[in-house]
């Protein structure tokens, strides 16, 4: 194979293989230089959009936390400033009832004996319907067993009036005695017929619970919507129940009041009441459910979010907190503070992709603008490749070009002597060429081949030439009829014959001497 | 045992006359003693090349022809004028004469017309042998087959026939070694002068011999420094390398 390939490259023309040769050279000097070049503009490209992707990731991230931090910050102390403010209103409530539950047993235990006012049943509207209170008694309570009672508890304007003046939050207040009367203020006269105070879960907590308390969310009997009540007993100085004092709050206040907190624009704050229904939460209502059907809220503890159920068993063991909460629709702070009057529980609940909608934005932006410096950087690699390529070919057309003039001007000469020596084999080899050989007059190691290749020739030439002539010459022809005439002519005459005979005795003669 | 070597060819300028003084020389200088005789009257030139020139010559050839003197006052003792350079040539205890020829063209024009006594110059040769106690008498003759050349030949002990690889003294060669064959001379060589470098001399000396049936005794090469030398003096002592000189040796020889 090696001889193959020998035989192969000895055979290719000196032009040739001096083309062949700057190619090659040409090649593999582009190629090497080329690829460095392009796998470094590679590296450099590679570089940068990394750097780029990592600012931005780093930038993003520093970001986000940024805003989280800060928002978790924010979120909480909204969360306690609304749970404050809510406490607030509620204990104002509960204060306001502690005073007419005062009234309300002092007035039992020491009932005045004058000065009480007309009282108005709800078939008897009044003038003015803040000026008295409505009483109302329970089915099958007749007038003649409470009289006395009723006339005591007309004496309850006294303070219903100025509380209920006091506090716009109130919707009505009341007392339900265990006798089976309910006065409230103001006047109102929308009681069904079946309405006994005493069944009421108000009234029955209260007596439970002995304290203060509130009720769970309630639908208004009379078409007020979502209530809560506060509620306490009453009792004589002796201890005696007398009944329980009352305050109504509608959601619709609460609502007003502390829920319509703007959190963001996805961000909403809702309540959860002791018995984890959620409460007040923008946008829930009574509907169109009447107040003796049960009314379904959402129950946080029968959510089947887990991480919402924890949240909710916190939030009724009245702990202060905020928690990443994953919901259906994507990750969530909520924040929860308790509000202790009512064992209730503030919430808000804010979209994290919200707080960190800035960075997202940044990110987006940076992600696109990357994008944009990568399809740029590409380009532009593309093109260098493309030049590259471009030069590759350029280069090599013109090395070729060269390269085959430039080996002409080399080989020429050589080429001459060849063609000369070649000629010479052939026996063809003219006075001119070897003339136009000698006459070179270059300093070169050809020039000089070629001056002696001349200076050989003419002396082979001439060795041929006398080569020649001596195989022609050395013919020697004697006329051997002309050369025996004339040998006759000399030796039969007298005088050789003579001779003859002269020079036998002068031989012996001489012998003798 | 005296030798009578004759030197000839059929026409002139075969190098006859430069052969003789070489070969004479060279022999001379192995210690014998030589006498080269110039019968070539008709144009006599061998004192040249032993520079002898006109004034040193007193009687020649043509004066004991004419019965003028005797022979051994001709003879010329060449080897003391024997110089290279400026050096001295030793013939160790040899030595050599020259007897030359009248170049004076009265003297020419006289024999050519009279003829001279052939026997006189046989008794010459063989009184000068005598005298001078001659190891070799080489006997330069004129060229050409006529009474004197071939009495020369006649009494040969050894005949030397020159010739140019030319084709004009191919025919007369012929002739001449066939008339010599039936003078039996004792030994006949042929010499092959002036011939080009480029010949194969061996296939030169081969030819030739074929041709006649007669050995070549030397092929000598046509030399420029043999021309540019041509007769001012003796080649083989001044070229003792050159090739020349070494065939003189050889048919120097052939002689001894």
């Amino acid at each position: 194979m090696k001889f193959r390939k020998m035989r192969l490259w000895s055979r290719i023309s000196l032009t040739t293989k001096i083309v062949i040769v700057f190619l090659v050279l040409s090649i593999v000097s582009l190629v090497v230089i080329g690829s460095l070049a392009l796998n470094e503009i590679h590296e450099v490209g590679n570089y940068a959009l990394k750097s780029n992707i990592s600012l931005g990731r780093q930038a993003v991230t520093d970001s986000t936390n940024a805003l989280e931090d800060q928002a978790e910050e924010y979120l909480l102390r909204l969360v306690k400033d609304q749970a404050t403010i809510s406490n607030t209103l509620f204990e104002k409530v509960e204060a306001e009832v502690n005073t007419i539950a005062k009234f309300a047993s002092t007035l039992w235990s020491n009932p005045p004996s004058a000065g009480y006012p007309r009282s108005y049943s709800q078939e008897e509207k009044p003038k003015d319907i803040y000026a008295v209170s409505v009483y109302l008694l329970a089915p099958n309570v007749a007038v003649e067993e409470i009289e006395e009672e009723l006339e005591i508890s007309s004496k309850m304007d006294d303070i219903f009036i100025p509380v209920y003046g006091n506090d716009s939050n109130l919707v009505c207040v009341g007392i339900g005695t265990e006798s089976g009367i309910y006065r409230g203020y103001p006047w109102f006269s929308e009681f069904p017929p079946s309405y006994d105070t005493r069944e009421r879960e108000y009234y029955q907590k209260a007596a439970r619970a002995g304290k203060i308390g509130w009720t769970e969310l309630y639908v208004d009997a009379f078409g007020r919507g979502l209530m809560t009540t506060c509620f306490k007993p009453v009792h004589t100085l002796e201890g005696k129940l007398v009944g329980v004092v009352a305050a109504d709050v509608t959601l619709k206040t609460i609502n007003e009041r502390i829920i319509n907190t703007q959190v963001g624009e996805f961000g909403y704050a809702f309540l959860i009441d002791d018995k984890e229904n959620l409460v007040a939460r923008p946008g829930l209502s009574a509907g169109d459910k009447k107040w003796d059907e049960s009314f379904k809220t959402e129950n946080l503890l029968h959510s089947d979010n887990r991480e919402l159920k924890k949240i909710a068993e916190d939030m009724i063991a009245g702990n202060t907190g905020i928690v990443r909460c994953t919901y259906e629709d994507g990750e969530k702070y909520v924040t929860y503070a308790p509000i202790a009057c009512a064992n209730w529980s503030m919430g808000v609940v804010m979209p994290i992709e919200e707080i960190i909608a800035p960075a997202l934005a940044t990110e987006s932006q940076i992600s696109s603008i990357t994008k944009d410096t990568w399809k740029n950087i590409d380009r532009r690699i593309h093109g260098v490749q493309n030049i590259f390529i471009g030069i590759f070919f350029v280069v090599l057309l013109v090395v070729s070009g060269l390269a085959f003039l430039l080996s002409r001007m080399i080989t020429r000469p050589i080429l001459r002597v060849t063609h000369a020596a070649q000629a010479m084999e052939k026996g063809e080899l003219g006075e001119e060429e070897i003339a136009s050989l000698s006459q070179n007059k270059g300093e070169d190691e050809v020039a000089s081949l070629s001056r002696v290749f001349a200076s050989m020739a003419t002396q082979v030439k001439a060795r041929e030439n006398r080569l020649r002539r001596r195989v022609e010459e050395l013919r020697i022809e004697i006329d051997q009829s002309k050369k025996a005439k004339e040998v006759a002519n000399i030796t039969e005459s007298e005088y050789f014959q003579n001779l003859q005979e002269t020079a036998k005795k002068m031989r012996e003669k001489s012998k003798e001497e | 045992m005296s030798k009578i070597v004759s030197i000839h060819s059929f026409r002139g300028g075969t190098g006859k006359s430069n052969i003789t003084a070489n070969v004479a020389v060279t022999i001379a200088r192995q210690g014998r003693r030589v006498c080269i005789i110039d019968t070539d009257i008709a144009s006599p030139g061998i004192h040249v090349l032993f520079g002898l020139d006109e004034d040193k010559m007193d009687k020649v050839l043509n004066d004991y022809l004419w019965g003028n003197c005797a022979i051994e006052e001709t003879a010329y003792d060449v080897g003391a004028n024997l110089r290279v350079g400026e050096s001295e040539v030793t013939l160790m205890d040899g030595s050599i004469y020259l007897i030359p020829s009248s170049i004076k063209v009265g003297d020419i024009a006289k024999v050519l017309k009279e003829g001279y006594n052939v026997e006189l110059l046989n008794d010459g040769f063989r009184e000068i042998t005598r005298k001078l106690n001659l190891d070799y008498l080489f006997i330069d003759t004129h060229p050409g087959l006529n009474e004197e050349t071939l009495l020369s030949i006649a009494i040969s002990d050894v005949l030397f026939i020159i010739l140019r690889p030319d084709e004009q003294d191919y025919q007369g060669t012929a002739v001449t070694v066939e008339v010599a064959r039936k003078l039996n001379v004792p030994k006949m060589l042929v010499v092959v002068n002036k011939v080009l470098a480029e010949f194969d001399f061996a296939e030169v000396k081969r030819k030739v011999e074929e041709t006649y049936s007669c050995e070549v005794a030397g092929v000598l090469l046509l030399s420029e420094d043999v021309v540019r030398l041509s007769s001012a003096g003796i080649f083989s002592l001044r070229y003792p390398e050159h090739p020349f000189t070494a065939t003189i040796r050889e048919i120097a020889s052939r002689v001894m």
